[in-house]
């Protein structure tokens, strides 16, 4: 005799068992069916309502009420997707305005920060004097260079309403890296481009 | 409405639920809910946990009530063999019906601990079900059920019944 055949006596067998006078109350039943027994309780009367199927069948519309009770709505089971999907928009769409208003090289595009640094290329190693270069950016009034040191303090800054700038000899270490940016100044605010690093080679 | 009634079948099916139960059910919660909120436009509002939870309260109240109406005769109804022995006459159904009852000794017989795993993974329960029941690890479970079914092939072996092949 295999397993299914026992499981199968064995229901036969429970079908016809039910006592007249059942062993657990509904209230007993509700508890289980809702989950407010400790595993040890639980236990024991399952034990008395698996063993009598009038109790079992009690039981079993309790459990699925509860059980049904439980499963999430539609709406509700989509919600967790719904979520993920958002997320990946949100950090979809992040990813495109980065790679739209911010190019690479440090270049700013938005309507606010047109500031597009050319030259030199960041990562530069140039002998002094060195020109810095970017683009004109429409409605800019002037522009700041400034230049900063190793640890972030400005070694340089400088306005023009030129689109290039000089750095001149002095003032400068070789072999240093240095930051440099450029802020754009318009009539009531200003925007800076990403930073670009340069060493000078001082002969 | 419809949706939960749906719900309520698809857990309880498998285990011999049936529509009627459901039916009496549902038809509890939509008096209740009538009672109550009498407006058709309220109604419609009403969340499915609010439906759940008349559900719940109105399969507790049915079930009382049915053990409240029960009768002595209808008792002993309940009692009467009736075995899925089908047309095969009274002989075989006393059989299977003695076979049965020696199954349900052995089990009788099993530690506390296992027992309740061990019956219902027997009427037909699966062993997330029976996790879920008790609100403990489904590998716990396992655990039990290997051990218990261990015990019952035992046993039944000893009574004559095997061997028996045990699948857990």
């Amino acid at each position: 005799m295999n397993m299914d055949q026992l499981r199968r006596h064995y229901q036969a067998g429970l079908a016809v068992r039910s006592a007249a006078k059942p062993a657990v109350t509904v209230e007993q039943l509700e508890a289980l069916a809702s989950h407010r027994l400790s595993e040890t309780e639980a236990m024991a009367l399952l034990d008395r309502v698996m063993a009598d199927d009038g109790l079992r069948r009690e039981y079993e519309l309790l459990r699925s009420v509860h059980e049904a009770g439980r499963v999430p709505s539609p709406a509700r089971r989509w919600m967790p997707l719904a979520l993920a999907a958002s997320l990946l928009l949100a950090v979809s769409a992040t990813y495109l305005v980065q790679r739209v208003w911010l190019g690479g090289e440090g270049e700013m595009r938005g309507p606010s920060a047109q500031v597009a640094l050319v030259s030199p290329a960041d990562q530069s190693v140039l002998p002094l004097p060195v020109t810095l270069a970017w683009r004109p950016v429409a409605g800019a009034v002037r522009y700041r260079v400034e230049l900063l040191d190793g640890i972030g303090e400005p070694t340089l800054s400088e306005e023009t309403t030129d689109t290039t700038f000089v750095v001149p000899f002095g003032g400068v270490a070789s072999g240093m890296p240095y930051r440099w940016w450029v802020e754009v100044i318009f009539p009531s605010s200003s925007t800076r481009s990403a930073p670009r690093t340069i060493t000078f080679s001082i002969p | 409405m419809v949706r939960y009634r749906r719900m309520i079948l698809s857990v309880g099916f498998r285990h011999g639920l049936g529509e009627s139960d459901v039916d009496e059910v549902l038809q509890e919660v939509r008096v209740r809910i009538w009672n109550i909120h009498r407006v058709a436009e309220t109604i419609q509002s009403l969340g499915p946990s609010y439906v759940y939870q008349t559900a719940a309260s109105a399969s507790v109240d049915i079930l009382r009530r049915r053990r409240a109406a029960r009768t002595g005769v209808e008792a002993v109804a309940e009692l009467t063999p009736n075995l899925a022995s089908g047309d095969r006459g009274p002989a075989a159904a006393l059989e299977e019906r003695e076979f049965a009852d020696r199954i349900f000794a052995a089990v009788d017989q099993l530690p506390d601990s296992r027992r309740a795993v061990v019956r219902m993974y027997l009427a037909g329960y699966g062993r997330r079900e029976i996790a879920h029941a008790l609100a403990c690890a489904e590998t716990k479970v396992r655990n039990l059920l290997h051990r218990g079914l261990v015990e019952l092939r035992e046993r039944l072996v000893r009574e004559g019944i095997g061997p028996l092949e045990v699948l857990e």
